[in-house]
């Protein structure tokens, strides 16, 4: 009972920095976004990048940063639309061939990371350029959707989807063997091989996993944008970029609640936090300004975020000794 | 006795057959990169049917090669370090900006432009240099956060209109011999300080190893710093010649350097993780096949956003062929 109650309070103090950000902001825009449609927006458009952290994160968890999953989302919307639009698939077939795309190329990104052998952000980055140039092959034109069939990124349908999305990386993450093999490779990957974990075998798992959950952020990207022109000169960076920064916010507060609640908490306050600016009259020009910057307050906060405790825990050790130092001298 | 002898005999072969195969390993390395300039010329010469040897794309190819060149000069000693910089494209850009901005809209003369010119991208240098040693965030996504920041100012600063720079105004920043003199000079100062001077010794120390670098008196953060404001004023150079051969500054303006140079690096056969194996003609060596790689694929007639996944290609062979890979399965 006791553990639930510091579970339950660990949860709303991760809620509490969205809620936070919120009501500071509505106050510093005279109250423009203290209405119902405003919060609705910044919940819906938190859903896929939301979705797409989880894959990051689930690369991260071993170590691995993946620049590539923006390219990989747009690749499986555009190839996705273009396949089931040529074949007369419709929304079913749409969906089935995202996810298969984006399942293809992150599994092919696992392969390669497993075979070469080199760091996965310098992978990625090879990757992010041929995963740009992929769907320009087959689609040159981008991808196009029906009016009708973009329902999946509004409101209920995009939020049933980001419950059942948070439900399984919850249990994966969690409750299966795969989330226990994949933080402990990330925790320490020599001793995880000597324990007799088959390295290859996990990473290539998670890839494919991570690949799924970028599968159904690229069914969501599609259907929030409607059409979508092929990505150049690492364009596809700003699709991920969010949820980029939102995975880094979600790691802070993760240590308060479980990954998948963190995560989104770090998604909605960036959302809230872009949001804001532009109602207290940033113009819109600036949104990567800011994003670029407090992504960069992010990081160094992140980066630091042991400091203060080693500090105290240096201070008291230097009290200790300093201590046992004069009671030493007065024997 | 006698196992004792022998098993130094065999240790003695072992480690001369080890020798042997680190000395094919280093001419392998050595050799890969001018073999593939050699293929570039030769195999674009013939798909082309001669147009790339043309005295017209050759003069092009020189253009665009000043550029790269010259950034490759300054990224020599960050790269040894073991660091890099992904905002460089965009601090380019930003710089072509703020000389466009200086110039039209504020009439400032040319040589109060050219230095604010240069030392825009060594400010943003400077800040990713900063981030990464005193804050300690990765410099890849440290730099990465920078070039999203200066792309949304650059994007602001174009957002009415592209800047259009009267070039026939300043003929001699695009003049052939004034580029091929700073081209010179900046490969000759770089040279000397990279294989001759101490800043690019301790730089390859930096990169050898970190730790033993500060112990043997290196002060490791001012040399980073040192490093990347190197880096930040050939960018500068490059950003002032640049926007005075295109004559004009918009949103795109620099995209696509970062990689064009991390692909530089890795076609020359310098180590991504830097130390004393780095030699600066691997990267000059680089940023010409880069180049030509560019160049020739336009001219065969692929699309210019193909060309961006062919690169990607490329990039993921050669580090294949090339990447250290003791770190066995650990590599993260």
């Amino acid at each position: 009972m006791k553990q639930l109650g510091k579970k339950l309070f660990g949860i709303l103090k991760t809620m509490l920095l969205p809620v936070v950000v919120y009501l500071l902001f509505g106050l510093l825009s005279g109250g423009r976004t203290f209405n119902e449609r405003a919060v609705l927006t910044a919940l819906r458009t938190t859903v896929q990048p939301a979705i797409i952290c989880y894959a990051l994160l689930l690369g991260m968890s071993t170590g691995v940063m993946n620049f590539s999953a923006g390219a990989v989302v747009c690749c499986g919307s555009i190839i996705g639309i273009g396949l089931s639009n040529m074949l007369g698939w419709g929304l079913p077939g749409f969906c089935f061939l995202a996810i298969a795309v984006a399942l293809l190329c992150n599994t092919l990104f696992g392969l390669l990371y497993n075979w070469l052998r080199v760091p996965g952000m310098v992978l990625s980055l090879g990757m992010l350029l041929f995963f740009e140039a992929l769907p320009r092959m087959f689609f040159p034109g981008g991808g196009k959707m029906t009016q009708a069939d973009t329902f999946l990124s509004r409101s209920p349908a995009c939020f049933w989807i980001m419950g059942i999305t948070a439900a399984v990386f919850y249990v994966l993450y969690n409750l299966t063997p795969f989330g226990h093999n994949l933080r402990a490779v990330g925790s320490n990957q020599s001793v995880a091989l000597a324990a007799g974990l088959n390295l290859d075998k996990i990473k290539l798992l998670n890839s494919v996993v991570g690949g799924l959950f970028l599968g159904i952020a690229a069914i969501l990207y599609m259907s929030s944008q409607g059409s979508l022109f092929c990505p150049s000169s690492m364009s596809s960076m700003m699709v991920m970029m969010d949820a980029f920064m939102g995975v880094f916010l979600g790691m802070l507060l993760s240590r308060w609640a479980d990954p998948s609640i963190a995560v989104f908490c770090g998604v909605l306050t960036m959302k809230v936090m872009s949001a804001g600016f532009i109602a207290v009259g940033l113009p819109q020009n600036w949104k990567d300004v800011v994003t670029g910057f407090f992504m960069l307050v992010v990081m160094a906060v992140s980066a630091n975020a042991t400091l203060p405790a080693k500090m105290k825990a240096d201070r008291k050790f230097a009290e200790e000794a300093e201590k046992e130092y004069r009671r030493a001298i007065s024997a | 006795m006698s196992t004792v002898s022998k098993n130094s005999a065999e240790n003695l072969e072992i480690q001369a057959r080890l020798d042997r195969k680190a000395a094919r390993k280093n001419v392998f390395d050595m050799v890969i990169p001018y073999v593939g300039l050699i293929f570039c010329l030769v195999f674009f010469s013939i798909v082309t049917n001669g147009l790339f040897l043309s005295s017209k794309n050759l003069m092009n190819m020189i253009e665009q090669c000043f550029t790269l060149v010259i950034i490759a000069v300054g990224a020599s000693f960050v790269y040894a370090q073991g660091n890099m910089d992904f905002s460089i494209g965009s601090a380019c850009g930003v710089a072509q900006m703020v000389g466009g901005l200086l110039l039209l809209k504020l009439n400032f003369p040319i040589y109060i432009v050219i230095p604010v010119m240069i030392l825009v991208p060594v400010a943003s240098c400077l800040l990713v240099s900063l981030i990464s040693a005193v804050f300690h965030v990765p410099v890849f996504i440290g730099s990465m956060c920078i070039r999203s920041l200066l792309a949304g100012l650059l994007t602001i600063g174009v957002a009415k209109a592209e800047l259009i720079i009267p070039i026939s105004d300043y003929p001699v920043l695009s003049n052939d011999a004034v580029k091929i003199i700073t081209l010179i000079a900046v490969i000759g100062i770089g040279m000397y300080f990279f294989h001759f001077h101490r800043v690019g010794k301790w730089a390859k120390l930096i990169g050898g190893n970190q730790v033993t670098a500060a112990q043997a008196g290196v002060r490791v953060k001012n040399q980073i710093f040192l490093a990347y404001a190197i880096l930040g004023a050939c960018v500068g150079i490059t950003a002032v010649f640049t926007m005075f051969r295109t004559g004009t500054v918009s949103a795109q303006s620099g995209s696509g350097i970062e990689f064009s140079m991390m692909l530089a690096i890795v076609l020359g056969g310098f180590p991504m993780s830097g130390g004393e194996k780095s030699r600066m003609v691997s990267a000059i060596v680089g940023a010409v096949t880069v180049t030509m790689l560019t160049n020739g694929l336009a001219l065969w007639g692929i699309d210019p956003n193909i060309i961006g996944g062919i690169k990607g290609v490329i990039f993921v062979v050669i580090i294949a062929l090339t990447y250290d890979r003791s770190a066995g399965k650990l590599v993260s």
